[in-house]
């Protein structure tokens, strides 16, 4: 079994990870970062966001507004210290990375131009085009390559932290390429691996979004906080649940049912004025109550609405959002300078994730989160768009610099404890491949599917709820019969899709465990049987912690500094 | 819903633990109509062979991953509409690149050879973050945009006939994306990036055969950003131009 | 210049596999091989005006000894398929190379024509050459 050592062991190669990492190199030239990554760094799926990055930036917007609209739009469950340091840190990373070359889009005087977004009050969002997250990734990845100190490990999976006398040392990672085990130690650990969409059916997530590092972390003991959360976007296509981006909406398009009416206006949703720039988990709820009430228009994928962009005229779509054309022609085989685009909603974010502090350390000392997969928390119950591209930038160079101080300070003690973990992860991988059982990979996932669906959707209630999380304790249980066919070492992904399921099969469950257990409605999380808010008994974080005997459940209470609780009304 | 319909797949196998060569092995996936050639790979991984090993991430074309050779044609096998192809639909891993295993390559090369063209911001003095953004007007920004779309798929390096015969050449991507961060005007590293372009195997190894931008599922155009480049090298090279990125 | 290939692999792999078509089965791949092929009659041409300079140092005798060989039958023939061969190189070359009309050469914003047909000046250099050779030296004038 191989052993590298190197100072930071960084799982994850997106839009945190990368800034992780350069954070930290610039933070202590002398450290070196593994960056572990089961893709390409740039092929992580920071690279499909499109609408923009949200930061302060005309005179006419100050902090405070900012802080105001992400907590208003999170239902008040976001930490407000987390918020205030998250929107003053904002506007410098999203300059920093224009100085690392990121093409953000320009006003004709050469500043940076921004755009409205849903549930902001006015216009912060930069943008490059609608590819911002691609332009971001790939500005960060190139920029990556001038540190030496960074030292990527492409195509490598890991399985599991590894634990030395109560401090995250490293973690075990298997080399897609060779199949052999790898024991990757430092003094700290940072995973930045994005969400869990994949745990849904119908998801613009990218396959490799199996909640894989929120697996880890609960397994080594960390609590998974407001798991319950998941956003749904509304306006994903059917079927394949491609992402079309808010910026559509933010550039003017309209959402119609198939009356023609603009519903959004035309019946209370709670979004007033806003209207299609409402924050998404009321727009996604007002789609769904419109197929219920028989307007929308049916398909071989489901109901849909439809999106308009034809009045925003050709000029406009390709100067703006020429992405989202290229998508409708390509996948929809139409063109939206013509016609709508048909439009659902479709699983998008994980409001929840590791359990961190405002520094992306977790429970664990040497243990740090940042991104999608932690949750610090700055989106609380609801994230609005634009804030998750700004939330990896901010949280992924404080945990990188929160990282380096902490390797800087703890001494490189005791391996064996570490290494005898890691040699166990090779024994387990060893009987993983090829392993004889009855039950198939692909099925379950789709059994998966279907329960989260049906039980964890748009709108929940306690039955249903109920029965899918004993669906995911089922399936569970069938996992372990599991049967692979493909026994060779060398770049063997039906492994991998294994080890995946087993990491969605965990984080579906601190899921609906927490679902059902919240019992009212905030934010994304919706139940028909406790329609309202209820600050009284639920203003507090779930927390999903691992036991031998199943996951337990518990509170945390929401960081309160400057803003009181408020009705959330648009 | 419509019925699947069974269509016929030939796809290249590579076992390096067992086959002493690649293979070609025969599947019929049902497929639906709207279905592109990830789609029944993916059916293939999960019902009719487990082994079958393939790249694959966003699905819908921006991160690169799922490059393959669908009937002899590079292209993004997430983008490639089975509704286009009539009879047996034959997959196999891009060309120019050694095999890892199935429908996997190699793509080492490739990450070295964009490294090797330093593709980041090199400037005299930096900007502090406090003093805010550099400006670039919408003009400026125009001029390197299109070569900033590069998904890294590869399927460039796949189409060059250059390539095939001298892996060494640098290659339409990194050329593009060399000249991309010349063209920046926040960017004063022309002179750094002269070397390795300016080389045999560098962008002179470009022989025109224009496949590169005819296969490029983002429409960067290599080809024209290698022509370009090749100019101003050249002039360059005779001291005509100073090598600067812009005035 | 890339170390890359110098690595060994880490786990065995096939030989990477030549573009499908490559060189003469397929349509464009086709084209760009006789494209290619076009240094043949490069060669030829590029021997001809050797031999041609040699006569003219050697003197009038040699030098119309030379015409003279250039406007037998044979010869005459092959240079007319040359011929045609560079007017192809000039036409696929111009083709490719007029993508060199840039947005900016270097630290030129907007280039002026002029400058950016030096780009595609080769084009007329051989054509030029085939010229001399084939019309003027053929003894067509």
């Amino acid at each position: 079994m191989e052993v590298s050592r190197h100072d930071i062991v960084l799982v994850g190669g997106g839009g945190a990870g990368l800034r992780a990492a350069i954070a930290a190199v610039e933070a202590d030239p002398k450290l070196s970062v593994a960056c572990v990554s089961k893709l390409y760094p740039m092929r992580s799926h920071t690279v499909s966001a499109e609408g923009g990055a949200a930061g302060v930036a005309r005179d006419d917007d100050n902090l405070d507004l900012h802080a105001y609209d992400t907590l208003k739009g999170s239902d008040f469950l976001a930490d407000q210290d987390a918020v205030e340091v998250f929107v003053e840190a904002a506007p410098k990373e999203l300059v920093q990375l224009e100085h690392w070359g990121c093409p953000w889009s320009r006003e004709k005087d050469g500043r940076v131009s921004v755009r409205a977004f849903g549930g902001m009050t006015t216009k912060r969002t930069w943008y490059a085009t609608d590819k911002t997250g691609f332009h971001m990734l790939h500005a960060l990845f190139q920029t990556s390559l001038k540190y030496d100190r960074i030292v990527r490990y492409d195509e490598y999976f890991a399985t599991k932290i590894l634990v030395e006398n109560g401090r995250a040392v490293g973690v075990a990672a298997f080399d897609m390429r060779t199949g052999k085990m790898h024991a990757m130690l430092g003094r700290s650990v940072i995973l930045c691996t994005g969400g869990a969409g994949r745990i849904f059916p119908f998801t613009t997530n990218a396959a490799v979004k199996t909640g894989d590092g929120m697996a880890l972390a609960y397994r080594a003991g960390v609590g998974l906080k407001d798991m319950e959360f998941v956003q749904y976007h509304p306006t994903g296509l059917p079927g394949t649940g491609i992402l079309i981006t808010e910026a559509s909406r933010g550039e003017g398009g309209y959402l119609k049912n198939n009356k023609g009416e603009r519903f959004l206006i035309e019946y209370d949703y709670g979004v007033g004025g806003k209207a299609e720039l409402g924050p998404r988990d009321m727009v996604s709820r007002a789609e769904m109550r419109e197929f219920q009430a028989g307007r929308g228009f049916k398909g071989p994928y489901g109901d849909y609405v439809h999106l308009e962009l034809m009045h925003l005229g050709e000029e406009k779509i390709n100067k703006r959002i020429p992405f989202v054309r290229e998508l409708a022609k390509n996948y929809v085989g139409l063109d939206p300078v013509f016609e709508p685009i048909p439009v659902r909603p479709v699983v998008h974010y994980m409001m929840g994730g590791v359990d961190t502090d405002i520094d992306g350390a977790a429970e664990l000392p040497g243990l740090f989160a940042a991104g999608e997969c932690a949750c610090v928390s700055i989106n609380g119950a609801n994230r609005l768009g634009s804030n998750s591209l700004t939330e990896c930038l901010v949280f992924g160079a404080r945990s990188g610099r929160a990282a380096a101080e902490f390797s800087k300070s703890s001494m490189a003690g005791d391996e064996r404890n570490a290494l005898d973990q890691a040699r166990s992860e090779e024994a387990r991988l060893e009987r993983l491949r090829g392993k004889h059982g009855g039950e198939k990979i692909a099925q379950i996932r789709r059994e998966l599917n279907l329960a989260t669906e049906s039980g964890c959707g748009v709108f929940r209630e306690e039955e249903s709820l109920r029965a899918g999380l004993d669906t995911v304790v089922q399936l569970k249980g069938r996992y372990a019969d599991i049967g692979l066919s493909d026994r060779s070492l060398i770049f063997n992904t039906e492994v991998v899709q294994a080890l995946e399921l087993g990491n969605m099969l965990d984080v579906a469950e601190a899921v609906v465990l927490s679902a059902v257990n919240r019992r009212e409605s905030r934010g994304a999380h919706t139940r028909t049987d406790f329609p309202t808010r209820n600050d009284g008994e639920f203003w507090k974080h779930s927390l999903v912690k691992f036991a031998a005997d199943g996951p337990r459940l518990s509170y945390k209470p929401v960081t309160k500094t400057r803003w009181e609780l408020e009705e959330r009304k648009y | 819903m419509a019925e699947p319909k069974l269509l016929k797949f030939e796809v290249l196998r590579f076992r390096p633990e067992t086959d002493k060569e690649p293979v070609f092995e025969s599947y019929e996936v049902p497929c639906m109509e709207d279905w592109v050639v990830l789609d029944a790979l993916n059916a293939i991984k999960d019902d009719i062979d487990p082994t079958l090993s393939h790249r694959w991430s966003c699905r819908m074309g921006v991160c690169g991953s799922c490059g393959m050779l669908v009937n002899g044609r590079p292209i993004l096998t997430c983008a490639a509409f089975v509704r286009n192809y009539t009879g047996t639909i034959r997959v196999e891993p891009l060309s120019n690149f050694p095999i890892v295993r199935d429908l996997v390559v190699d793509l080492e090369s490739f990450i070295e050879k964009i490294k090797s063209v330093k593709p980041w911001i090199i400037r005299k003095l930096e900007k502090d973050v406090a003093e805010g953004e550099y400006r670039q007007s919408p003009e400026q920004l125009e001029e390197f945009k299109q070569f900033s779309m590069c998904i890294n798929c590869a399927l460039c390096y796949a189409a060059c006939p250059v390539l095939a015969s001298e892996p060494e050449f640098l290659g339409p991507a990194a050329i593009a994306l060399a000249h991309r961060y010349n063209l920046d005007s926040r960017d004063e590293g022309n002179a750094e990036r002269f070397e390795t372009l300016n080389d045999g195997d560098g962008l002179w190894g470009c022989s025109y055969a224009n496949e590169c931008s005819q296969v490029c599922p983002k429409h960067v155009d290599p080809a024209m950003a290698i022509q370009q480049a090749k100019l101003t090298d050249a002039l360059q090279w005779l001291h005509v131009l100073p090598k600067k990125s812009f005035a | 210049m890339s170390s890359a290939h110098a690595k060994t692999p880490k786990t065995p792999t096939a030989p990477a596999r030549k573009p499908s078509g490559f060189p003469l089965g397929w349509y464009r791949y086709r084209n760009y091989t006789i494209f290619a092929a076009t240094c043949i009659p490069m060669a030829i041409a590029a021997v001809e005006l050797l031999l041609g300079v040699a006569a003219l140092g050697k003197g009038e005798e040699a030098w119309t000894a030379w015409l003279a060989t250039l406007s037998a039958p044979g010869l005459r023939a092959l240079n007319a398929i040359c011929l045609y061969f560079a007017i192809y190189f000039a036409f696929r070359f111009g083709w490719v190379g007029r993508k060199i009309a840039a947005g900016r050469i270097g630290p030129i914003s907007k280039p002026p024509l002029p400058l950016s047909i030096l780009g595609i000046a080769p084009l007329g250099g051989f054509v030029t050459l085939w010229l001399i050779v084939f019309v003027i030296l053929g003894g067509f004038i």
